[in-house]
């Protein structure tokens, strides 16, 4: 099995005198997307800046393809795309000039830069601003320009700090089909965000910090089951039967909307199957028509949540 | 790799700074307005503390000028430019790349120090011109003197942008940078001119101390910014 890219153990950051990271481990295999989310103050950014060797003074080890961060930072760092929360340029420059100056920084030989600027700008819907002064773009075009220097010069490793805040749908669209793309072609990328239902679609694994420190860690679904969010059954019809009493029979149903429910399923062991037949069974034989039926997969954002409450029950517990 | 990235970065300081609206005043409208100037106090100043009229070239008179503010304009430039592109994140793009990050720091004073001599000896070049122009003998002593001054000139904007890396690396805000530079570093730009003000003879003490400062200071500022947090 070949080596983790990233191996982050016991990674400890304190300002003045506050641990904003308490003892942060954690590993990232290579070709796996990452997940990194936490409630605002967690640690993240802390945590992605350590990475890139932006921050220094902290007790642990933080290893990129086994090239340790703090003392050989030019090794890891040509393993790296970093794109910062809010990533900055010099004003005077072009868009051509600032990616062409960054990737000649990476050591991406000229005549690669030529081929590679355009095609990445185009691919952003940038290239009709390459020869704009940075300050003239938009906080969205910024933000697209920002991922196009962390792609520059096609690194192993992607570390994208909130890379979806400030986007469009279509671009964030694009961003997330980027990742997968990158994903194929071998590249460890390592993300965080506050838009779940996003991490959710392109994380394979991901994990939680909370208060400085990893909560849990996992795949999406194996920590859905960890975190025994129930499971819940959607009915929607289009037709509904006078007698709806068979819906709330079936367990304690939310109407998330006129005609439209979440059944949760409370034994640990029931047949989910059995009850949406029930269902399904009861709503025809009373002269409803359904629009939609099935399990519910539960969502990161539920899990989050789940997670938030359990730790805030502790803390006052303690 | 590492002397690759020296040269990308001080290629593209030089052209950011020759270009930005600082400089743009250095090179265009200051020797311009200096000439004009000249010519209109008709070649010479009440300086004597007699108020007795005392004699200057058009290249004296520029060199006074300039070297007036060159060495202030340099720090303030260095200063404001490392306290607003590190403000702005520009930093961190740099600083993830795999190279010194003290490269960036080496490059910004080499740039502005180069940027401002060549707008101060441009000016220099103009007031020769202008000496020539009006009949005045360009002899060997004025081009010594001119050559004594540039010197010290130099001095003066080097260890101002020195001074000015050190307030940008230390400050957060612009005008605390703006104000370090005012009343703490510019101080020390007076060490090349002391010999003039207090008529010391051993020139060559006032040449050596800058010079170990500027390195000191060059040095220390890079230190400071390679650990700094960004």
């Amino acid at each position: 099995m070949a080596e983790d890219l990233v191996q982050i153990r016991g990674l400890t950051k304190t300002f003045y005198g506050r641990a904003v990271l308490a003892d942060v481990t954690f590993s990232i295999r290579p070709g796996e997307v990452f997940g990194y989310i936490g409630p605002n103050g967690a640690g993240k950014t802390t945590t992605l800046k350590i990475l890139a060797g932006l921050i220094g003074g902290y007790q642990g080890q933080v290893l990129i393809g086994g090239a340790d961060v703090a003392t050989e930072r030019a090794r890891a760092h040509a393993l790296l795309g970093y794109m910062p929360q809010a990533a900055g340029f010099q004003q005077w420059r072009t868009v051509d000039s600032a990616l062409d100056t960054l990737g000649a920084l990476s050591g991406v030989p000229a005549d690669i830069r030529r081929k590679r600027i355009p095609e990445l700008l185009e691919r952003f819907d940038l290239l009709d601003a390459r020869r704009k002064k940075v300050k003239e773009l938009s906080g969205g075009m910024t933000q697209k320009l920002a991922l196009v220097q962390a792609l520059l010069h096609d690194p192993k490793l992607l570390v994208l700090d909130e890379p979806l805040e400030g986007l469009d749908p279509p671009s964030r669209s694009l961003l997330k089909t980027i990742i997968r793309e990158r994903q194929r072609a071998g590249v460890t990328v390592l993300f965080s965000s506050h838009i779940l239902s996003d991490v959710q679609d392109v994380a394979d694994r991901v994990g939680i910090l909370h208060n400085g420190q990893i909560a849990t860690k996992g795949a999406i679904r194996d920590l859905l089951s960890t975190f025994g969010l129930p499971v819940e059954i959607e009915l929607e019809l289009a037709v509904a039967p006078p007698d709806l009493a068979f819906v709330h029979a079936a367990g304690p149903a939310r109407e998330l909307k006129p005609n439209q429910w979440r059944i949760e399923v409370l034994a640990p062991d029931a047949d989910t199957d059995a009850i949406v037949h029930t269902l399904v069974e009861k709503t025809l034989a009373g002269g409803g028509r359904i629009r939609k039926v099935g399990v519910a997969e539960p969502e990161l954002d539920e899990l989050f949540a789940q997670y938030l409450r359990r730790a805030a029950g502790g803390q006052r517990a303690n | 790799m590492q002397t690759d990235a020296a040269w990308v970065f001080l290629k593209d300081e030089v052209v950011g700074f020759a270009k930005s609206r600082a400089m743009l005043i250095m090179w265009i409208v200051i020797p311009l307005v200096a000439l004009a100037g000249y010519l209109l106090i008709g070649g010479s100043l009440n300086m004597g503390s007699g108020g007795e009229k005392v004699e200057l070239s058009a290249t004296q008179f520029m060199g006074l000028l300039v070297g007036g503010f060159a060495g202030t304009v340099a720090a303030l430039i260095v200063a404001v430019d490392l306290v607003a592109e590190r403000n702005r994140n520009v930093y961190v793009l740099f600083a993830v790349r795999p190279f010194r990050r003290e490269i960036i720091i080496y490059t910004k004073f080499v740039a502005v120090f180069g940027c401002v001599a060549g707008a101060c000896i441009m000016a220099m070049l103009i007031g020769l011109t202008a000496d020539a122009v009006r009949g005045r003998a360009i002899t060997a002593a004025v081009m010594s003197d001119v050559g004594t001054s540039l010197l010290k000139l130099s001095l003066t904007i080097a260890i101002s942008a020195a001074g000015g890396v050190m307030a940008g690396v230390m400050a957060r805000s612009i005008v605390v940078a703006v104000l370090l530079v005012l009343y703490l570093w510019q101080n020390f730009a007076m060490i090349p001119n002391i010999p003039l003000y207090f008529r010391v003879s051993n020139h060559w003490l006032y040449t050596a101390i800058p010079a170990v400062l500027i390195a000191v200071f060059v040095l220390w500022g890079a230190n400071l910014f390679k650990k700094a947090q960004l």
